[in-house]
């Protein structure tokens, strides 16, 4: 089976702008673009760049789930890798430039879900959910622990703004920093990885993850090398994974081994789930309604964990592995079937 | 066991040079740090707070206590007429630490934003203040921390000139344990239990160095950590008690002490060991909550040492705090209520020393100036701030029956006061460097 990425033709400017998909993204990402500059909301930026670091994350988690049907619960090892590597990397190694250690970050990640994966790829359903969660616990113990006197145990360790290209741009106070920088970074890594995952996952490479999702057998008797394929799969969601923590790190400023703890990869499930895995901007679209939904229960209530709890539990349910975006899209679906019958 | 050498009375004395010196300093601080802004006069509007505490979660118990500890002070304050007399203090909004880190910066930034705020105020949790006063700091939002205690706060961020923090840092509870040990007699072994995380361990590192300086002829025998929210201590109740240690050392806090303590009662373990020294939140509510559960041999204490009975015949407004809190919820306030009633006070007074120096209401950053090197009175003296950071005293007790106060349960009675200045780094000096440095007294 090749992994070759699909070939395509020459395609027209006028072509493009026909593709009312692509259109749309345009305008998205225009208008995201604009939208610190047009407000100088410095919190909704803040809002958003929190979203788009974590729509990075749960897509990538969205890889291993969604694309090669693996239920894990240990993605935090990978999200918080990349957050502590960020920290190591800027306070140890004293490399400050921010694509360097973005780099780095995604590096590592992919190191640790390429160990990860082969120890647990073998194994499927609730066994790997557990092997993953158990790994994912190994990590999280060792950021508690404080070995090494790396991680500064629980009270954890603050990260310091990056450089870009030998720019001092970290000099710039801190909202001027996110407003008119960083901002930018997440949406362009957001989008890098939208483009990026849209054609591996649709290449043969993300063709044949489907297919061992939808039958292991059938692909193994085609001569898929399954097992290699899953090691892929979560390789890369590990890198897509760990370049969402190692962004997040950058926002938030201080980091806790809570990022590598389970409850952080139940929450990175629960955006998939609510968005929609079976779906390719299901996760996107789950980070936003989990974090918005969150933020709005705590300004409203102060039952604000029932509030989620219910909205999930009503989601999850009646739209199942559809999700939010699920959803919606088949009710435009029907909505213009209608009208087309009418 | 000797009593401290320092009187209180000379303590009292020292401390008030202190705080005349550091007052003269502080005007300095002011007068340079007044900014180019000005509020003219006193303004009408109330002076708007944001209280950060856990509503939710194992630690909301300490919230409430903090919470209920402000609404009552807030009302006081306010029927004089609010701060000066002149200007209302309004509690606007409360943010739930339960939501955690993530969610509670970006609430900062909000009510930074938004400008609908005056100061952030509390706080709990140690990995919070970590995150949030740094991020408060960068949106130039006040921020007066009442309760965590982590060394690292300004160690690890000198640059923040809009945050203080009225509580004492660990090194008060744990050095003021060592200066305990330092004066028994008889003690040759100990054994240490913490909870296992920073909190616990930084307790630990800190007292068992301090210790090997100090009394390098006691060995700490086994030291032992529970996870935060254990639920069953029997195997190291048993652990404990196999060694027969002539002293137990812990720095668990909340329900996790109540716990611990409640099943070591129930296991004979206070019958195996010679002393107890109990230094994290050990305040009205543990002994509550244990009842009759309490062991004599045990010395309850840390940071300030907040007690209900510590000098409260002696200080009118320590006997007001406790009766108020009393009456109107019924039980005496615990540490999380005494932090912010120390955090009240500090505002109280950073607001009038602006006031008297500038002439009109302080901005953010001058409100902050003016906290820096002050000094309120609690129940233990001169509260003293060093810079941004209170230099807190430590006080322990003994728990008694034998009291005249209207509860059936025990309280702290025979106080030792081991004073700030014996319990806390100089000024500029990292907490760990002084630890690792530490001389017997």
């Amino acid at each position: 089976m090749s992994t070759r990425l699909p070939t395509f033709g020459n395609v027209g400017l006028a072509e493009t702008l026909q593709n009312r998909r692509l259109l749309a993204g345009i305008v998205v990402f225009v208008v995201l673009a604009l939208y610190p500059a047009m407000t100088l909301n410095a919190y909704h930026t803040r809002l958003l760049t929190w979203i788009m670091c974590f729509a990075i994350a749960a897509m990538g988690f969205n890889i291993v789930l969604g694309y090669t049907g693996l239920l894990s619960f240990g993605h935090a090892a990978f999200f918080g890798t990349g957050m502590y590597t960020v920290v190591l990397v800027m306070g140890r190694v004293g490399i400050t430039d921010l694509v360097a250690v973005m780099v780095i970050a995604m590096v590592v990640s992919g190191l640790v879900g390429a160990i990860i994966g082969v120890l647990t790829v073998k194994t499927h359903e609730i066994y790997f959910a557990l092997l993953t969660l158990a790994l994912a616990q190994l990590l999280y113990i060792l950021a508690v622990r404080d070995i090494g006197g790396l991680t500064r145990g629980t009270d954890g360790i603050g990260v310091t703004r990056p450089d870009f290209f030998g720019i001092p741009i970290s000099e710039l106070p801190a909202q001027i920093y996110l407003l008119g920088f960083y901002y930018h970074v997440v949406l362009v890594a957001l989008a890098a990885t939208i483009v990026l995952l849209w054609f591996v996952l649709r290449s043969p490479f993300g063709l044949t993850l489907k297919m061992i999702r939808e039958n292991e057998t059938r692909a193994e008797m085609t001569g898929v090398p399954v097992l290699r394929y899953r090691v892929y799969s979560m390789i890369l969601s590990a890198m897509v994974v760990g370049l969402g923590g190692a962004l997040y790190a950058v926002l938030i400023g201080h980091i806790t081994p809570e990022y590598l703890d389970w409850t952080m990869s139940g929450e990175i499930v629960f955006m998939a789930l609510l968005g929609g895995i079976g779906t390719f901007f299901g996760p996107v679209v789950g980070a936003g309604g989990f974090i918005l939904l969150q933020e709005l229960a705590l300004s409203y209530t102060e039952y604000w964990h029932f509030t989620m709890g219910l909205v999930l539990f009503i989601v999850v349910l009646t739209l199942r592995e559809n999700g939010i975006w699920g959803g919606a899209k088949t009710l435009v679906e029907r909505l213009n079937d209608r009208r087309g019958e009418q | 066991m000797r009593k401290s050498r320092l009187s209180r009375r000379t303590y009292l004395k020292g401390a008030a040079a202190l705080s005349g010196v550091s007052m003269t300093a502080g005007c300095a601080l002011l007068d340079e740090d007044l900014g180019q802004e000005t509020i003219e006069g006193i303004p009408d509007e109330p002076f708007r707070i944001a209280q950060i505490l856990f509503e939710s979660g194992p630690a909301a118990f300490y919230g409430e206590q903090a919470m209920n500890a402000t609404d009552m002070l807030v009302d006081q304050i306010n029927a004089e007429g609010g701060l000066l007399g002149e200007r209302e203090i309004e509690i606007v909004d409360r943010l739930d630490e339960g939501a955690g880190l993530d969610s509670l910066i970006s609430d900062v930034q909000a009510i930074a934003q938004e400008g609908e705020v005056d100061m952030l105020f509390s706080i709990i949790s140690s990995a919070h203040v970590l995150g949030v006063a740094p991020a408060a700091n960068d949106q130039q939002m006040p921020f007066l921390v009442t309760m965590p205690g982590t060394y690292q706060l300004f160690e690890e961020n000198p640059e923040m000139d809009h945050v203080v923090r009225t509580a004492g840092s660990n090194a008060s509870g744990a050095i003021g344990a060592v200066r305990m040990v330092e004066q028994m007699d008889d003690i040759e072994t100990v054994v240490t239990i913490d909870p296992d995380y920073a909190w616990g361990h930084d307790h630990q590192e800190m007292f068992e160095t301090a210790l090997e300086n100090v009394r390098p002829d006691i060995d700490i025998v086994e030291s032992r950590y529970p996870d935060l929210g254990e639920t069953d201590y029997s195997a190291h109740v048993s652990a404990i008690a196999s060694q027969e240690p002539d002293l137990l050392f812990s720095s668990l806090w909340g329900g996790d002490t109540a716990t611990f303590v409640s099943q070591g009662v129930d296991g004979g373990l206070f019958d195996q060991v010679g002393e107890a020294l109990l230094i994290g939140d050990t305040g009205a509510p543990l002994l509550r909550s244990l009842g009759g559960d309490m062991p004599e041999n045990v010395w309850l204490g840390g940071r300030a040492g907040y007690q209900p009975t510590y000098r409260y015949d002696e200080d009118e407004d320590h006997q007001q705090f406790v009766d108020d809190y009393y009456d109107r919820y019924g039980e005496y306030p615990g540490w999380g209520a005494y932090h912010d009633w120390a955090g009240l006070k500090t505002l109280q007074e950073g607001v009038e020393r602006a006031v008297s120096i500038i002439g009109d209401w302080p901005t953010g950053d001058q409100l902050m100036a003016a906290m820096n090197d002050i000094s309120v009175e609690m129940p233990h003296g001169q509260h003293t701030m060093r810079g941004p950071q209170a230099a807190a005293p430590a006080v322990f007790g003994r728990p008694t029956e034998d009291h005249d106060f209207p509860v059936d349960h025990p309280l702290t009675t025979d106080f030792e006061f081991i004073a700030a200045t014996e319990v806390n780094p100089p000024t500029g000096v990292p907490t760990m460097e002084w630890v690792e440095e530490i001389e017997p007294l």
